[in-house]
């Protein structure tokens, strides 16, 4: 679980960073792509307090982090069909989102759900 | 104990649901007011053998086989209700209401968008015709003047050990579709629950109760007499009949019942070997994931069987009327028609049932020839008799205890002369060939010697485990009632059954709404349109899953499927580098476990 939380939080810095490199909300910039770059911001903001949620072991962490993997996954879907793809954010999602289906990771976060056999009275 | 007072003694209350329209009928009177028919395989007109009024149950004992590819039929409404009269029925005072929540609430956007396919789908088949309900109900109404009493046809089956009941119930129509929004309409229902005894020294001891429901066979369908699930009043089964299929329940409710089109098996098929893999070989997701996943396949209906109406047996306030079959009875044993009109719906959901004995193709029901199996109970020795079977079974053990025991003795004491025989003839090479064969005969007997130490081992665990059993049964212990249950047909939980009107009113305009939406990307946004409709898509269905408070689920199927399809990229992407990697994996792996061989020596 260490393993994936920090590389979250190392996926979100590193968007961060790379936002604020590349030069936050230029003038030149269009409207969609302002959108788009202030989503991914958010997104990795969103990364960041998964990871520490993650670490901790609470409960809320599980549902949010496969938001984020979801959302990171389809960004580098949409990326890759237009030509411009990032396999090593796709590999990293696809194992992070395994792994927390995972059923023993699944039981740890309180997620697992038990067999109900019993009928109403 | 005659058959009829066996059938008496446990014949099985039948509750309804308040709104029923059919309830169990005579089949003298309900044939009395059919029309005869036989019908082809091809497009010509059905001819009428008989017309209303001239047909008995003796028409139908006595009628000759008909040719090849038709089949006999009874009509019970030939002229549907329509306008002036079907708004007169509709309103008439005294109709039971019948109100409930819908069914698609229950289930997924997903499922629903395929369920408005196959009910438009469903216009094209062959179906009862619209009115038909209301006529048969007229129809019937008449003959519950007639007649008021509620039979059912009985008969006792004694094989397999057991001495078996068999209760039949005719319905004049099974309404479920029209007027409970169920899968199907047909003239004419035959349902059945059997009680299944066991002879002892104090007279017959039920021991099983199983009811029939829709085409459903197996062990599943049976409850234990002491199965606190089962409701009993005195020697009596409680048995809640479903509202319009009168498919029979243990436990009062409304149940989900999921109805699979024949067109998707294969791949219904193909998806329960993936889940397996998913679910049993990979430890994804939590364990009801893949039932929920084969669940898409399957249209959502609810089987209401609430037991709030209507009543008949011991007790309640209609009594039975009990006829018992003979192998006289022409109408059981020879009329291998139909009861009620033949459809061509290819589902054949819509056509009648055969009688009974039969089935729609002429071939003997096996609750009829063989009840017993029916419900898995062949491989269910009833307590009386498992007592002697097992003893029986233990002494056969201790037969072959001792001569396993005698084998062992013998080996035990000639293998070690064998073995010193071979170290002698290993002592000088001119002795070769005698010592290939003595060392041949020694592996071999110390094969059989392994194989009779485990043999013997078995034999007595296996001893021990009947002697328990023996011990248990002695002491009335007879173990879980519900063991041989692998899916249980439970009632929805309250939880499931108080969706929100929110949840409900979506579920009813959320299909067509989307249909819309993609009707308006096309034609106002064509440039964005696959974003777009994308986008709708994903926004329905958190909606939809919010109010269903499945969001965590759609979240996590959501996140698997993007999930494949990325690995999907990678493996094409990188396909000779990813069997690369699996290599070095492994390699490694194996590297890793034969030093800690190494250094746990």
């Amino acid at each position: 679980m260490t393993a994936i939380a920090v590389i979250q939080a190392i996926t979100s810095v590193s968007a961060i960073a790379g936002w604020w490199r590349s030069g936050p909300f230029d003038a030149g910039m269009r409207d969609s792509a302002v959108y788009l770059s202030s989503l991914a911001v958010l997104v990795a903001v969103i990364g960041l307090i998964v990871a520490g949620g993650l670490l901790s072991m609470v409960r809320w962490a599980w549902p949010l982090a496969l938001f984020v993997l979801s959302v990171q996954l389809a960004v580098g879907l949409w990326a890759y069909y237009h030509g411009h793809p990032n396999y090593i954010t796709l590999a990293l999602g696809v194992v992070a989102i395994f792994y927390l289906n995972w059923r023993d990771v699944r039981r740890a976060f309180g997620y697992l759900k038990v067999r109900e056999s019993t009928p109403i009275e | 104990m005659n058959d009829l007072e066996l059938l008496r003694e446990f014949e099985p209350i039948l509750r309804f649901t308040h709104g029923e329209l059919f309830f169990p009928c005579p089949v003298d009177r309900y044939v009395e007011h059919c029309q005869l028919l036989l019908g082809t395989s091809d497009e010509g007109p059905d001819r009428l053998l008989a017309e209303r009024g001239e047909v008995c149950l003796d028409t139908l004992a006595t009628l000759r086989p008909p040719p090849a590819g038709a089949q006999h039929f009874l009509r019970f409404v030939d002229r549907p209700l329509e306008g002036r009269e079907m708004a007169r029925w509709l309103i008439r005072e005294d109709r039971p209401v019948f109100s409930a929540r819908g069914r698609l609430a229950r289930v997924g956007i997903g499922i629903r968008t395929l369920d408005s396919l196959f009910e438009v789908l469903s216009l094209l088949r062959g179906r009862v015709p619209g009115g038909t309900v209301a006529a048969a109900e007229r129809r019937y109404q008449q003959i519950r003047r007639q007649s008021p009493q509620f039979p059912y046809y009985g008969r006792v089956v004694r094989r397999g050990g057991y001495i078996t009941l068999h209760y039949l119930y005719f319905y004049a129509m099974n309404d479920w579709r029209s007027t409970f929004h169920g899968v199907n309409d047909h003239e004419a229902d035959w349902e059945q629950v059997f009680v299944y005894l066991e002879e002892t020294q104090d007279g017959p001891r039920p021991l099983w109760v199983a009811g029939s429901v829709h085409d459903f066979p197996g062990q599943d369908l049976r409850r234990r007499w002491d199965d606190p699930f089962l409701m009993r009043w005195g020697n009596h089964p409680i048995i809640f009949a479903a509202a319009g299929s009168h498919a029979n329940y243990f436990q009062p409710g409304e149940y989900l019942a999921r109805y699979e089109v024949g067109l998707l098996k294969p791949i219904s098929r193909f998806v329960d070997q993936v889940r397996r893999l998913w679910t049993q070989f990979l430890r994804q997701g939590d364990p009801t994931f893949g039932e929920r996943i084969a669940g898409l396949l399957r249209f959502p209906y609810v089987d209401y069987a609430r037991g709030d109406g209507l009543a008949i047996g011991p007790g309640e306030e209609h009594e039975w009327t009990p006829v018992l079959l003979t192998p006289e009875d022409g109408w059981v044993e020879r009329y291998q028609g139909l009861w009620g009109l033949a459809t061509s719906d290819p589902f054949e959901g819509e056509s009648a049932p055969a009688g009974p004995k039969y089935n729609r193709d002429g071939t003997i029901r096996q609750t009829w020839s063989d009840p017993v199996g029916w419900t898995g109970l062949h491989k269910v020795a009833p307590p009386s008799v498992a007592r002697r079977v097992l003893e029986s079974r233990l002494g056969e053990v201790f037969v072959e205890l001792r001569a396993v025991d005698i084998e062992i003795d013998q080996l035990e004491e000639s293998l070690p002369q064998l073995g010193i025989e071979v170290e002698a003839l290993q002592r000088s090479e001119v002795f070769r060939s005698i010592l290939d064969d003595r060392q041949r005969a020694l592996a071999e007997g110390e094969q059989r010697l392994r194989a009779l130490m485990q043999r013997r081992a078995e034999l007595i665990q296996t001893a021990e485990a009947i002697q328990l059993h023996i011990e248990r049964i002695e002491a009335g212990d007879l173990g879980d009632p519900t063991s041989h249950i692998r899916q249980f047909h439970v009632p929805l939980t309250k939880e499931e059954l108080h969706e929100s009107r929110l949840a409900e009113t979506w579920a009813a305009v959320s299909v067509g709404l989307l249909l819309l939406g993609f009707v308006g990307i096309v034609v106002f946004f064509p440039q964005v349109w696959l974003i777009a409709a994308g986008g709708m898509v994903v926004a329905f269905v958190a909606i939809d899953a919010a109010l269903r408070r499945k969001l965590v689920d759609v979240l996590v199927g959501g996140s698997v499927v993007l999930a494949l399809i990325s690995l999907g990229v990678l493996l094409y992407e990188f396909f000779l580098e990813a069997v690369v990697v699996v290599f070095v994996l492994l390699s490694l792996l194996i590297i890793i476990d034969n030093f800690r061989e190494l250094r746990g020596r």
